[in-house]
């Protein structure tokens, strides 16, 4: 209350110190006094040192001076009074100011407006300002012992600007890339949560090459075998030389195949290492069209892209909602299950690691038998 | 801001975060040491950081986003929060936003941004100083100045006139800078994605 109170006293001072009105200046003084003494009386002892006052009554004195030369010495009286008044008003409210809106204030402000996306940026930016200056230093010593100087010389200054602007850009690939990867929705524009009742999901995880794949192929294999009805898409990998070269499109139902991704590094889009091809999304959003009732759901494998509304996620959110499947198979990395599961409302979920079950498939296939028709399987 | 990922966020931030460490830094002490024109390299320095950031990740209200997270650093500075570098700091991230909001990302807006942003700074020191002194020192002042032109042999100087001439002076520096940040972005780009 004291502070509410302290702060719309400073904030009257600076509006009447400005106004064309002669007792302004000495009702601001006052306000903004009020202000000081009310929240912080130090702030006056701070805000006008000897040093200060003494700039301020010199530079009022001339101003006072000039007028009086100009028209008249009451004009003159006047004018260097009322400039000495609003100075002094200025000062105190600013010093008010810099000891009380601290980063947490202003954090709090732009939540209150709604903009929590900025105070997460200013957070961030915040992270990355000590290592931006310590960029800047390597590279300026960098540059130094490359010209065999103490200092390098003015006109290296565009190399260095050149340097540090890149690295800052890298920064910016490299911070977005890793939200992504955690799951982190915080910055990015995010798809709407699934409502409604979310089937029994079976999460297949490991790491890359763990044998997720595989896994939720033979389960899919198993479950049509016992007549349960399966639909949805695997996506097997490309490897080349022990390195992921990319994958395909395998839908589930028809057995059809398309290529979906094929590393391109320079050119990779959405923040990965792949190029995309539209032939794989148009086999996805088929394989997961006109659904089975009652049947199984398999999705392998959704990831970053997907969690920004992108890639597959529209077909997937589709059939969540319209297929209504008894289950549901996803194949996620481990730092991203628990976005996905809260993109998709899911409650009831069992999670399989691949690397560490020695058949995932069949301990996915036990997982699922709670929502599977009783029967021969 | 709503771009296809966290880019355009990442990008007000991280690129804030530089030009933050540069006011917080070099802004002190060329404020501290009373430089003449520190205003017009900080502002320039500013408009290298926001045209840069446009161009790598353009996204509407970008501009915008990085003048709040530089206005944000501008708290950790020596001596705390600074009004008038705060007040400074936002209307050139408005002015780089209007421009490429206005006329797109393109080499023309970058100049017209940087030209807006280095004019609001002697623009503001100006109303600044107006309102400080009053109305009666603003008369003098202006009757000195047209003095002042009449001496160098600009007879019939008003000064808006004069104003308006110290203003665009300042303008064309100000596209300049955003000429030559424009070209030092798309380096950046080249070296960063391999194309211009």
């Amino acid at each position: 209350m004291k502070k509410k109170l302290a702060f719309a006293l400073a904030a009257a001072a600076l509006g009447v110190a400005f106004l064309r009105w002669s007792p302004g200046p000495w009702l601001a003084l006052l306000a903004a006094t009020a202000a000081a003494l009310l929240f912080e009386p130090a702030a006056l002892r701070r805000a006008w040192t000897g040093r200060t006052l003494v700039s301020i009554l010199l530079a009022s004195g001339v101003t006072g001076v000039a007028v009086a030369w100009s028209a008249s010495a009451p004009a003159g009286i006047r004018a260097g009074l009322a400039m000495l008044l609003r100075v002094l008003v200025v000062v105190v409210v600013a010093s008010l100011a810099s000891r009380h809106v601290d980063h947490e204030s202003w954090r709090r402000a732009l939540a209150r407006l709604g903009l929590q996306r900025v105070g997460l940026a200013c957070g961030l930016a915040l992270n990355a300002m000590p290592h931006l200056v310590e960029a800047w230093r390597d590279a300026w010593i960098a540059l130094a012992v490359r010209r065999r100087r103490r200092h390098p010389r003015w006109r290296d200054l565009p190399a260095l600007a050149e340097t540090l602007l890149a690295h800052a850009a890298r920064l910016v690939d490299e911070t977005a890339v890793a939200a992504a990867l955690r799951g982190s929705l915080a910055l990015g524009p995010r798809p709407p949560v699934l409502e409604g009742c979310s089937p029994l999901v079976v999460v297949l995880t490991g790491r890359s090459g763990a044998g997720k794949t595989p896994a939720a192929e033979r389960l899919a294999g198993a479950l049509a075998a016992g007549g349960v009805p399966v639909f949805g898409f695997l996506q097997p990998p490309l490897w080349l030389d022990g390195r992921k070269a990319g994958f395909d499109i395998v839908d589930i139902r028809s057995g059809a195949r398309a290529v979906l991704g094929r590393r391109r590094d320079a050119e990779g889009q959405h923040g990965t290492p792949f190029v995309f091809h539209e032939e794989g999304f148009a086999l996805a959003r088929k394989a997961l069209a006109a659904p089975p009732r009652d049947a199984v759901l398999v999705v392998d494998e959704i990831g970053p892209v997907e969690l920004r509304g992108e890639g597959h996620w529209p077909a997937v959110a589709q059939a969540w909602k319209a297929a209504r499947p008894r289950a549901a198979v996803l194949t996620l990395r481990r730092q991203l299950i628990p976005a996905f599961l809260g993109l998709l409302g899911a409650t009831d979920v069992v999670v399989v690691d691949a690397e560490d079950e020695p058949d995932a498939a069949t301990a996915a296939l036990a997982a699922l038998s709670p929502a599977l028709p009783p029967g021969p399987r | 801001m709503s771009g296809r990922d966290a880019r355009a966020w990442t990008a007000a931030a991280v690129f804030g975060a530089l030009w933050g460490a540069a006011e917080v830094t070099l802004g002190a002490l060329l404020s501290a040491a009373r430089v003449p024109l520190g205003g017009v390299v900080m502002a320039s320095l500013g408009v290298v950081c926001l045209v840069t950031a446009r161009r790598l990740h353009p996204a509407p209200g970008q501009s915008l986003a990085m003048g709040a997270v530089v206005a944000f650093l501008k708290v950790f500075s020596m001596g705390g929060l600074l009004l008038g570098p705060v007040v400074g700091i936002l209307t050139e991230a408005l002015a780089v936003e209007l421009a490429f909001s206005a006329l797109g990302v393109r080499l023309p807006a970058a100049m017209l941004g940087g030209a807006a942003a280095l004019a609001s700074a002697p623009a503001w020191m100006l109303l600044w100083a107006a309102l400080l002194t009053g109305p009666e020192a603003v008369q003098v002042v202006e009757r000195a100045m047209r003095m002042a032109a009449a001496t160098a042999g600009w007879r019939g100087a008003t000064s808006g006139g004069l104003v308006a001439a110290l203003v665009s002076a300042v303008a064309v520096v100000g596209a300049g800078v955003g000429a030559m940040a424009w070209r030092l972005a798309g380096r950046v780009v080249a070296r960063v994605r391999g194309r211009a």
